[in-house]
């Protein structure tokens, strides 16, 4: 890891704490509001670590999306190369992903130390009861795969324009399903019941793997197009 | 501390349209050049080269030996400005100002402080708020200010009034006085900005025409002016960039060096001679040839 990649990630966690300053709060408030106000069964199972973590995938998503047009040009401009830039991007994205999973299981535990009523029948995740740090791990690597999807697409777009940008939507579309599939727990998509997959991965390590090699190739994929991409003069 | 930066044999190809076709300069520290040429000339492609915004599909560009491309060392000396559009900046000068300060070490802030009530710019409002002119002010700022060996100003004054501009320029003459550097400006207002080039560099459909310090240039470029066979028998051989007739009396822009035998024939006919303007070498060597 280089120097100025340590420094851009400072940078750009930093940055991007600010738009995760305005999402949290607004998610939490939605929370209570929904455990408080709906008598769903489902709803009230749900611990804040989870209802967060269903939120945060579209939230990673557009932030990987926005970040190679909000930051990327600006970073080069200024003398960063692009490794440095993907590094410490990548590195952010760790952070990022750990902070909001991070505040929102403290939060969860908080809640789960006061015993209410209004949330005796929340469940932490569909681990089980005390799968503190299995959660925390397995939300932490989806949500940056989810970044990461948001990042590939927008830097297709940044370099190849359109048509390579419709390609990496293509792409990124195929490894979320395939993310989804290893994980029965994540955000369900209309189209898995349609196509009528059944649940292919039942055994925690094989989907963790599954999501790791995942977030890898993606990682990959992003550096390769990074590497070389021409910045803009506008 | 010296700089140098050199492209060797550089072309440049977006499909197949080839913007730079084997270019070849070197640039020394402690000179301001002038790049001219015409709309599409492929002044921004060049210059994006050297600020490693891409890198060149044949050729190198290299800075004190050291190719630019993903080079952290070489891309933290180099400065491009160049017009950028901010409606979507909801940033401050002061934001932008800050992040300078982190990723460019040689930034200097009391200097851009200087230069924000010299310029009169807001420091509060989003750029996004500013006029053209002040947006480009703000460039222009964080270019000086930067204090990076090699800065490059491509038509940086769009949207600046007369005022601001002269300050802009007469900026660029202390700066290198002060912290002498590479400076290499892009422009189309020739006759403006010649007396700040040391060095001019001529390009045209992506080919440099002229790379040369400006007093030789101009020293290369004359007018005669006589009757028309006395013009037209003194500069038979000689390269002829215009010509212009009014009844008897004919005009013409020459250029190259002068044989000692034309001199004479120039005093024996009376002809008579005047000095050009880098401007009119300009339009005269990248005109359009039917």
């Amino acid at each position: 890891m280089r120097e100025m990649g340590k420094k851009v990630a400072v940078g750009l966690y930093l940055e991007q704490m600010k738009w995760v300053l305005w999402y949290l709060p607004i998610i939490y408030v939605f929370y209570f509001i929904l455990v408080r106000f709906v008598n769903e069964p489902e709803i009230r199972s749900i611990s804040i670590l989870t209802f967060t973590f269903q939120t945060a995938t579209i939230f990673m998503l557009v932030c990987g999306i926005l970040s190679s047009f909000v930051f990327f040009s600006q970073y080069v401009k200024y003398g960063v190369t692009r490794i440095s830039y993907f590094q410490g991007l990548f590195l952010s994205v760790i952070f990022l992903a750990i902070t909001i999973n991070g505040i929102s299981l403290i939060l969860a535990w908080v809640i789960s130390l006061f015993n209410l009523n209004l949330f005796k029948d929340v469940t932490l995740s569909s681990f089980g009861e005390n799968s503190w740090a299995l959660t925390m791990f397995t939300y932490t690597i989806i949500v940056m795969i989810y970044y990461l999807t948001g990042w590939l697409v927008s830097i297709a777009f940044y370099r190849f324009g359109g048509f390579g940008g419709l390609i990496s939507v293509v792409v990124a579309f195929v490894i979320i399903v395939l993310n989804d599939l290893l994980w029965e727990f994540s955000t369900p998509k209309p189209f898995i019941g349609f196509l009528q997959f059944n649940k292919v991965v039942s055994q925690v390590t094989i989907a963790l793997a599954g999501s790791i090699i995942i977030a890898a190739i993606l990682t990959i994929l992003v550096y390769k197009i990074i590497k070389e991409t021409p910045i803009k003069v506008t | 501390m010296t700089v140098k930066v050199e492209a060797k044999n550089i072309s440049l190809v977006y499909r197949e349209f080839e913007a730079l076709k084997d270019i070849n300069f070197t640039l020394e520290n402690g000179r301001i050049y002038g790049l001219i040429g015409r709309n599409g000339a492929g002044k921004t492609s060049l210059l994006s080269l050297i600020a490693a915004y891409q890198q060149p599909t044949r050729g190198k560009v290299k800075i004190d030996g050291s190719i630019v491309f993903e080079n952290e060392e070489a891309m933290t000396q180099v400065t491009f400005v160049h017009k950028t559009d901010y409606k979507d900046e909801y940033g401050t000068v002061k934001q932008f100002i800050e992040f300078a300060m982190r990723y460019r070490p040689s930034f200097d802030l009391q200097y851009a402080e200087q230069l924000i009530s010299l310029f009169r710019l807001p420091t509060n409002k989003s750029i996004r708020k500013l006029s053209t002119g002040m947006q480009s002010v703000f460039n222009v700022i964080i270019g000086l200010a930067s204090r990076t060996p090699i800065t490059i100003f491509d038509e940086a004054y769009n949207g600046m009034d007369a005022p601001t501009r002269e300050i802009f320029y007469r900026e660029i003459l202390e700066e290198q006085a002060r912290h002498p550097r590479i400076f290499i400006l892009s422009t189309h207002l020739v006759s403006e900005m010649d007396y700040l080039f040391d060095d001019v560099i001529i390009i045209d459909q992506g080919k440099v025409v002229v790379q040369e310090d400006i007093d030789s240039l101009l020293q290369k470029g004359f007018s005669l002016t006589g009757s028309i066979s006395d013009v037209e028998e003194v500069v038979d051989g000689l390269v002829v960039l215009n010509e212009e007739q009014l009844g008897g009396t004919k005009s013409v822009i020459v250029y190259g060096e002068l044989p000692e035998e034309k001199v004479a024939t120039i005093k024996q006919k009376g002809l008579e001679i005047g000095n050009v303007t880098l401007h009119d070498l300009f339009i005269q060597l990248t005109k359009e040839v039917n």
